[in-house]
């Protein structure tokens, strides 16, 4: 079998640092096995492309600390089976009754433990609010940030060059409410929120 | 004054309710589970906004997935079968990239051209100080597979030591040799992140080097213009490469 180009230590580096080249392998060497393990579930490739990224964003989320490490197997045998837990948990959330039928989730290589089962939970509401998030506008994007971030609408409206602090008030408002509005619209808000 | 439903949720996930206002929202709360059910969202969402870190990533994640999708599809238009329209397809498919090919080939080839002519192989270095043997034995291997241009086989080995600069440098040359640029590149960062090594100089002149074979001539000029500014044994080099490149 031929060698990753990475080594496990070198892949979970360029995972906490965000790092292209790596994150650019990952998705040349693994994507395929793993579009082809969704599809065998009874996923979709939409479902595939949710699953490959969250899996990612949970090792992302696991290797900020630093004493994070996988020693019991390579990389690709525990993101295939982080892969598989997440589509286990994303089926478990949205459609259990395609659940019945993928029976292959159901047995894992790798015990994950709760810890991680909840930063998969997390991630897949992340997913929801992230992608909603991406389709308002920019101007309201910041501003949801700071207010968020706990700043007041005077200092919003000071950041971002407003005139007034009344419009930042009402413009969150508005920004907020279409937010909510999009992400209740959306049939998995139901099961997740 | 009483505050709207959405600002006593802003004001609670915010942690900036007053005492009379804390006991109106969880008077809501209990009572009303559409408003129960509204605040978990927003305070759901404000620990996903506050996150820029994750909010990076996941970006970064978006972008690189539309890349590869599109890198796809690209190379699927190779495949496609072999009905009439769709060879007809491929065949302007071809003509396309090959039109593209060929005006894209004449500033490829003076980059191709610049990289050989700057590029020779490291000659190695044996460093086997180490006081533990197992590392030495390994590096040494890997070290004689690349001498005997095994450059595979030599990776095998120096992937087992991914503390050692010398094997991470040795590495980034394997990979260089294999024609495997970005590669090289992430291994000569490792060597070049780490200034007191006696791998420095030249890690970051085969990176140079990676980005000229790669066309990537802004990131190489910045590179190349910071060795010819310093003390590196490749600084003249990198002088003549620079104006060469410019």
């Amino acid at each position: 079998m031929k060698k990753d180009k990475f080594s496990t230590e070198e892949i979970l580096e360029g995972i906490r640092n965000g790092n292209n080249i790596v994150l650019r392998f990952l998705y040349e060497a693994y994507y395929d096995s793993i579009e082809i393990m969704v599809l065998k579930n009874k996923g979709t490739v939409e479902v595939a492309k949710d699953i490959f990224q969250e899996a990612l964003v949970t090792i992302f989320k696991m290797s900020q600390a630093k004493e994070f490490n996988i020693k019991q197997s390579s990389f690709f045998t525990f993101f295939y089976a982080l892969c598989r837990n997440t589509l286990f948990m994303y089926f478990r959330s949205y459609k259990k009754d395609i659940l019945l039928q993928a029976t292959e989730l159901i047995e894992s290589d790798i015990e994950f433990g709760e810890d991680v089962d909840s930063l998969i939970k997390d991630g897949l509401k992340e997913q929801l609010f992230h992608k909603y998030f991406q389709l308002i506008s920019e101007k309201c994007r910041k501003i949801l940030k700071l207010v968020m971030k706990g700043n007041t609408a005077v200092v919003i409206a000071k950041l971002l060059g407003f005139t007034s602090d009344a419009y930042v008030r009402k413009r969150k408002k508005i920004c907020l409410e279409t937010l909510i509005e999009k992400i209740k619209q959306d049939p998995k808000s139901k099961e997740l929120l | 004054m009483t505050l709207s439903r959405s600002d006593l949720i802003e004001l609670k996930v915010l942690n900036k309710l007053s005492e009379s206002q804390e006991a109106e929202f969880d008077n809501l709360l209990d009572s009303d589970p559409t408003f129960a059910k509204e605040f978990v969202m927003v305070q759901d969402f404000a620990a996903y906004v506050t996150n820029d870190k994750v909010i990076d990533f996941r970006e970064k994640l978006d972008s690189l997935h539309k890349d590869f999708i599109t890198e796809k599809s690209r190379s699927k238009v190779r495949f496609l079968n072999n009905n009439t329209w769709r060879l007809i397809a491929s065949v302007a498919a071809v003509l396309v990239i090959a039109l593209g090919s060929y005006f894209t080939w004449n500033q490829n080839s003076s980059a191709d051209n610049l990289y050989k002519q700057y590029y020779q192989t490291d000659e190695i270095f044996l460093n086997t100080r180490s006081g533990n043997s197992e590392i030495t034995d390994i590096l040494e291997q890997g070290l004689i597979l690349f001498e005997n241009d095994k450059y595979e086989e030599s990776i095998n080995y120096f992937q087992q030591l991914p503390k050692s600069i010398t094997a991470t440098y040795y590495s980034g040359v394997a990979h260089m040799e294999l024609g495997e640029y970005d590669v090289a590149t992430y291994k000569f960062d490792q060597v070049i992140d780490d200034y007191l090594n006696v791998f420095y100089d030249q890690a970051k002149w085969y990176k140079g080097l990676c980005l000229v074979k790669q066309d990537k001539r802004k990131d190489a000029s910045i590179i190349l213009l910071d060795i010819s500014k310093s003390n590196s044994y490749y600084k003249q080099q990198a002088t003549e490469l620079l104006k060469e490149l410019n």
